[in-house]
């Protein structure tokens, strides 16, 4: 056998008693790269290369008990608590849904749920590096298929939905995704030094302007300090390339333009601030502009520890009904429901939740791993954090959805997906090397013309 | 003169660990070093290195990253992290009690330090 064939079934039958698949590839690669190192300091010492190989890995031990050993180490990771919480707030969510609104729902309400699941289990069970190997392709995927909606797209209520055929997608809701393909593209240009930083810029305004044409301010909101977030890592762990201090400083691109954006929007939209002002003094206008959140802050205040709550005087015998109660207030209607002990559980969770999914994103170790992780856990808790101040009486129109639980199927869908491919880091991303995952590169030459 | 295994397998982690405190090391760098700081007392098979070195990864004792060399090879290089430190200290604190109850023993009640 020739001397390389030897290592390499040296390193075959190492992995061939390591049972997780994934791992073989780097144990293999390192394994063999210790051979080689060994083999030629033998040579260097004066033997044939045939003899210093056969040397070189007797000196590396059985090959059985090696393998045996590292399978006791290497194995996938599931959350089983993190599964445990996300299967949990969906039955909580299902459960809210048919006992909020039984007049329109049966048992099918159930149905998007099953599906939620199944997109979860798949998205968990997918290689996540292969969000990796396409990112450029997918922002751009993201981008074109967002700009087309707002084109071709109606504006409901204030926002914006796009139908066809008995489909209808919540562009507000679709946007949920932005982050996750921002960073995607940030992992694309992490090795381009200041072209990837001025790329990046431009990949960071073309989204941001899209969530304000949509108009989805607070998806704008969610999708800035995510964008920020990465960048701020990327720059502390030098993987674009800079030193820390000049990495940090750059970061600060994106807070500076999603200020100048806001602004704009705000300038161009005045009417946006007096729903601010609103927000924090509903009762000045109860009838008109605050009536929403008056109704809602009624209602809590009139909601009990357990069970359902008092109906507030104004409305004497008459029982008030939220308007959309399972899309924007269903924290509101289950507490008025169910009572504080509900609202209390639901915040329990989605705290934990939080806590575990920020722990293990700091214990990733590749940069995929880390910018996925972290853009999923942030926009979720974003999410949840922007729902629960407007389901607590503070009438910001929400545009987000509460993770899970409240109703709207692409919300639904697209979360768990993305609940999904975070497990998959946490469960697999271990072993995840960057090196390994090769890269396409679409959107370097596209931003290239752009830029022209 | 050769040393009978079953002395240095209670050592090994504490002799990797106290490698890496110096510098970051490859597996085959931590081996050599190893043989030429012992005079080639300890002779750590591969075998036995990495899966300790993989075993201290998981736990977060160590941390590896990918370094390409002068000559285009791509190594992987450890490194001790904090809690690999903390660890190291323990160790050693642990392995200067044990010795020194066994010289004792082995000078007959005299302790080490005091020979």
């Amino acid at each position: 056998m020739n001397p390389y064939d030897e290592i390499k079934a040296y390193s075959k039958t190492v992995c061939e008693q390591i049972r997780w698949k994934k791992a073989h590839k780097v144990i293999a690669e390192e394994i063999e790269n210790h051979i080689c190192d060994q083999r030629d300091a033998y040579i260097l010492q004066g033997d044939d290369e045939i003899t210093a190989t056969k040397k070189a890995i007797l000196q590396m031990g059985d090959a059985v008990s090696v393998g045996m050993e590292l399978d006791r180490i290497h194995r996938p990771k599931p959350q089983w608590i993190m599964i445990s919480l996300t299967a949990l707030l969906m039955l909580i969510g299902a459960l809210a849904n048919y006992f909020i609104d039984k007049s329109e729902y049966t048992l099918f309400c159930f149905a998007p749920y099953i599906i939620a699941l199944t997109v979860f289990l798949i998205c968990y069970f997918l290689d996540f590096t292969v969000l990796g190997r396409y990112a450029g392709y997918i922002y751009l995927l993201v981008l074109a298929f967002s700009a087309f909606q707002i084109l071709l797209g109606k504006s409901v209520g204030g926002r914006m939905y796009y139908s066809t055929g008995r489909f209808t997608v919540s562009l507000s809701y679709l946007t949920l995704i932005f982050p996750l393909a921002y960073a995607l593209l940030f992992y694309s240009l992490r090795h381009m030094n200041y072209k990837g930083i001025v790329l990046c810029e431009i990949g960071f305004v073309l989204f941001a302007v899209v969530l304000l044409l949509i108009p989805s301010f607070f998806g704008f909101i969610i999708f800035s300090i995510t964008a920020f977030a990465n960048f701020y890592i990327c720059a502390l762990k030098g993987w674009f390339g800079f030193d820390k201090k000049q990495g940090l400083l750059l970061a600060l691109i994106i807070p500076i333009s999603a200020v100048i954006l806001a602004l704009v929007y705000i300038i161009i939209n005045p009417g946006f601030l007096t729903g601010i002002t609103f927000a924090f003094n509903p009762y000045n206008e109860s009838d008109g502009y605050g009536y929403l959140s008056c109704l809602i802050r009624d209602l809590l205040v009139n909601s009990k520890f357990v069970g359902k709550g008092s109906v507030p005087y104004r409305f004497e015998s008459n029982i008030p009904e939220i308007p959309f109660a399972k899309t924007d207030y269903i924290l509101t209607a289950i507490t008025y429901n169910f009572g504080w002990i509900a609202f209390i559980v639901i915040i329990a969770v989605i705290l934990a939740f939080s806590v575990l999914g920020i722990y293990y994103v700091t214990r990733q170790r590749s940069v995929l791993g880390t910018l996925l992780s972290l853009s999923i856990i942030l926009t979720l808790i974003l999410q949840a954090s922007l729902y629960i101040i407007n389901n607590l009486g503070f009438g910001i129109i929400p545009e987000v959805s509460m993770p899970l639980i409240s109703y709207g199927k692409t919300a639904l869908v697209i979360n768990s997906s993305m609940i999904g491919f975070m497990l998959s880091v946490f469960r697999t991303g271990d072993i995840i090397k960057d090196s390994s995952i090769s890269l396409l590169k679409p959107q370097s030459r596209i931003f290239m013309k752009m830029e022209n | 003169m050769t040393v009978d295994k079953s002395l240095m397998s209670g050592s090994t982690t504490i002799l990797i660990l106290k490698m890496l405190e110096e510098k970051d090391m490859y597996g085959y760098q931590i081996i050599e070093t190893l043989a030429q700081r012992s005079n080639d007392t300890f002779n750590l098979k591969a075998g036995t290195l990495y899966p300790i070195l993989h075993n201290l990864n998981k736990q977060g004792y160590v941390e590896s990253y990918e370094k390409e060399e002068g000559n285009g090879k791509v190594r992987k290089y450890y490194h001790l992290t904090s809690e690999g430190k903390k660890l190291l200290k323990e160790k050693h604190q642990e392995w200067i009690t044990f010795s020194s109850a066994v010289n004792r023993i082995l000078n007959g009640g005299v302790s080490y330090e005091s020979v």
